[in-house]
């Protein structure tokens, strides 16, 4: 059940309506929980107890880490936790890519392949449920939440359907007390929720899908992109596509959240507006690189130690988040190009404050090109079918990009408005880089808002077309 | 259920609400007003959700399902097939612009299903770089289509019923590219679907000639790109088929292959490339199959008219489903 299907629509109206009429706090979650697993049922039930037995079993574990009595022993339980966990990830996620990779080197050395090729099926949202959980349980053993003594609580916690299958990653620190303390019907946060939903189905409907997705379809893999232009038109084009898709979601399930009196933390503010590549991270999938700072760069000593040191804690980090991403290597080096753009960044960073080179405006402006082109750059591999086409296409990127009239030529109307549109989104995003959208909604006349919504709904009615899945569904 | 609501709270966004439900409605209305001025007309837009919902339906042993390219979708009354064969429940997979093989092994391979095939499949189909036509339908069958698709793709039905602008090919972006007159505005089709992926054609609203002319292009322009292969090689491919047809009688179903009506030079072309005696009869008798072709009907292109020579008129769909039933029955094949 996508956002951008009507049967979303139905079933969200029918759950908004339901919620507020209900006056228990108990019910309300009862049906939010029901609701939840529906939702995940919608797509294929056989994984639903999967969920549940999971989040079951890890809210049980980190009751009984919290009473545990000693060091030790909470973390024999940590470690089963993540024992459970990484287990059932890296079955489902990453046993295809095991397989694939152990014959490929078989077959390279000459030695007989495994005999089965594997055809697991990944369960949809598999890899943010798994780091939610995570969170919980790691902050339970570090004592900086409370462990819930509610078993539903943990459990909706888990699997609230606005976050359920792509994000936010949300803490139990940001959860926790709303689902404990009863949600007030509020007209401003239904009506926000409401609005910011149109937002995100504008730009996942419009933007994503009506855009930007046919040029980057049209010209990844594709014999033309031996011209560099075209190259880069496509990656430009998937440097929208996959903004607007992913931001798109995460703006409606912030917009579903916040209508069942949820507040859901940002997840985007204005990536393509970075200045640096950690800036980058701080407003790219900011609950991701937040949950990877907090469990995985800082516990591997963070940059608390020597510079060499600080390098490899964070190319192993960006590995790890590639490899989050999805069990390919293009998402490997995707997550590699980024830990090595983050090192560069100190690196060059820390020459030009030796020099006493500080020419701020310099600085910020050539620090926002570099990152957007290597933001661009870096995308390619995420998308790719596979190495040697990324390959292929960073080189017709690099190599001598002609502007002569046969180039140029070779577009179309649809790269051009393509290209035009992602002008637009950086320039916006370029303007209000520090202001959330909620803000920046809340601020607008209210005759304006509606007449921006109305147009928003006028473009998204007019863009049917198929319902192609949300990028981020595969992770 | 607590509030905490002020009333400015709730007239600022109920504000907002009729601002935006106003402007939508009034741009909706506008854009459907200028689409019909111009010719278009609301229909259901065929695609692979549509195609499965159907799919889904195909179980049960009284389940009449036609599968083939478009001759077949738009030529195929369902209503008239109920009504001369009352005991039987016609279903619709056949595809634009697709031959059906890939169907045909997709419902060989699916054990639940025992009712009556009828396949519209002429020589130029059963090679093989035509197998896999309908691949992604059926892989999207298997793969993506789940009851919340099912109920999405009923209410879209519901409202492109009534609504052109929900024509991908209507949209904003295809509009604006033709207003800004880099290309031509969309062409007012002569094709509709039914919800039950019934089509209709009305040549009323089409240049006939220029059509059979464009089809004729595109069957020569295929016959040059696919030659066909010596017909010993041809048929020796084919046994796979065979086994796909005997998977579904085994199970008590049965599979008719027809060979639908063309006309004009569009016949002369097939017959020339693809000599019935020598290709589609030797498919049929080599395999012991079930078979018929137009040409066995003497008068049927008397009877019905092909305006662009491949194609029946929406008008004509009754005489020519009653005409296909009553040659299927004569034949002892229904």
């Amino acid at each position: 059940m996508q956002f951008d299907s009507l049967t979303f629509i139905a079933f969200f109206l029918a759950i908004v309506g339901l919620y507020w009429r209900v006056s228990s706090w108990v019910w309300r979650k009862n049906l939010l929980l029901v609701a939840s697993y529906l939702f995940y049922a919608s797509w294929n039930p056989y994984f639903l107890p999967l969920l549940i037995v999971t989040s079951f079993l890890d809210w049980r574990l980190a009751l009984l880490m919290a009473r545990a009595p000693s060091g030790r022993s909470r973390r024999l339980w940590l470690a089963a936790i993540f024992g459970v966990n990484l287990s059932v990830l890296a079955y489902f996620k990453y046993a295809n890519f095991l397989i694939d990779n152990t014959n490929a080197v078989m077959a390279m050395a000459g030695l007989p392949q495994w005999g089965f090729q594997s055809s697991i099926a990944l369960p949809i949202g598999i890899s943010f449920y798994t780091f939610h959980s995570l969170s919980y349980c790691i902050d339970v053993y570090r004592g900086t939440v409370q462990p819930t003594r509610s078993w539903r609580d943990y459990l909706l916690y888990v699997a609230f359907f606005p976050q359920l299958v792509a994000g936010p990653i949300v803490r139990w620190t940001i959860m926790g007390d709303q689902i404990e303390t009863p949600r007030p019907f509020r007209a401003d946060c239904l009506g926000l929720g409401v609005a910011l939903m149109v937002v995100g189905l504008f730009q996942k409907i419009v933007l994503a899908d009506g855009i930007f997705a046919p040029v980057a379809d049209a010209h990844f893999g594709q014999a033309s992109l031996e011209s560099g232009l075209i190259a880069w038109v496509a990656a430009l084009a998937f440097t929208g596509q996959i903004f607007c898709d992913f931001a798109g979601y995460t703006t409606c399930a912030i917009g579903a959240a916040l209508a069942l009196g949820f507040q859901l933390p940002v997840n985007f503010q204005a990536p393509y507006a970075a200045r640096g590549f950690s800036d980058f991270w701080q407003r790219w999938h900011i609950s991701l690189s937040s949950w990877l700072r907090d469990y995985l760069y800082i516990p591997l000593g963070g940059n608390r130690g020597h510079r060499i040191a600080t390098a490899r804690n964070l190319v192993l980090t960006m590995f790890l988040g590639g490899l989050w991403h999805g069990a390919a290597w293009t998402f490997v080096v995707w997550g590699l190009l980024h830990g090595v753009f983050l090192v560069a960044e100190r690196l060059i960073t820390y020459l030009a404050d030796m020099s006493r080179l500080n020419v701020p405006r310099l600085r910020s402006t050539l620090g926002w090109l570099t990152t957007f082109i290597a933001v661009v750059t870096a995308w390619v591999f995420f998308r790719a079918e596979d190495l040697s086409d990324a390959i292929t296409m960073v080189v017709a990127m690099y190599s001598a990009v002609s502007l002569s009239e046969a180039s140029l030529a070779m577009l179309s109307y649809e790269d051009g408005v393509a290209a035009l549109v992602l002008g637009f989104v950086v320039v916006q995003q370029v303007t209000t880089r520090n202001r959330p959208l909620t803000q920046m909604l809340g601020a607008l006349p209210w005759p304006v808002l509606g007449l921006a919504l109305g147009c928003m709904l006028l473009l998204i009615s007019l863009s049917s077309g198929q319902n192609n899945a949300f990028i981020y569904f595969q992770f | 259920m607590r509030s905490s609501t002020s009333n400015s709270d709730m007239t600022r966004w109920l504000g907002i609400g009729l601002v935006a439900l106003a402007i939508w409605a009034v741009g909706a209305t506008v854009y459907e007003r200028q689409l019909r001025n111009v010719g278009h007309r609301p229909s259901v837009i065929d695609t692979p959700q549509l195609w499965a919902q159907e799919r889904s339906r195909i179980y049960g042993d009284q389940t009449m399902v036609f599968i083939g390219a478009s001759r077949t979708l738009y030529g195929i009354d369902l209503a008239t097939v109920k009504v001369v064969m009352p005991h039987t429940r016609p279903l619709m997979l056949a595809m634009d612009g697709r031959y059906p093989l890939a169907t045909l092994k997709a419902l060989a391979g699916d054990p639940e299903f025992n009712g009556t095939l009828v396949v519209d499949l002429d020589a130029q189909g059963l090679s093989s770089h035509h197998w896999d036509d309908q691949a992604i339908y059926n892989r999207y069958f298997e793969d993506e289509w789940t009851l919340s698709w099912s109920l999405h793709r009923w209410l879209l039905s519901l409202f492109q019923r009534y609504w052109t602008l929900l024509n991908p090919r209507l949209g904003w972006l295809p509009m604006s590219k033709s207003w800004l007159r880099m290309a031509p505005p969309p062409f007012v089709a002569h094709d509709a679907i039914s919800t039950r992926r019934e089509g209709y054609l009305d040549f009323d609203r089409v240049d006939e000639a220029g059509l059979a002319q464009m089809f004729r292009a595109d069957l020569a322009s295929e016959l040059q790109k696919h030659p066909p292969p010596p017909a010993d090689d041809w048929l020796k491919t084919l046994s796979p088929v065979s086994d796909w047809v005997r998977r579904i009688e085994a199970r008590g179903g049965k599979v008719i292959f027809f060979v639908p009506p063309v006309s004009g030079y569009q016949a002369a072309l097939i017959e020339a490339a693809y000599p019935r005696p020598f290709y589609w009869q030797r498919f049929i008798d080599h395999y012991q199959l079930h078979g018929w072709h137009y040409l066995d009907d003497d008068e049927l292109l008397d009877v019905i008219l092909l305006p662009d020579d491949s194609h029946v008129d929406g008008s004509q769909k009754d005489a020519y489903t009653r005409r296909l039933l009553s040659n299927l029955q004569r034949e002892g094949l229904l």
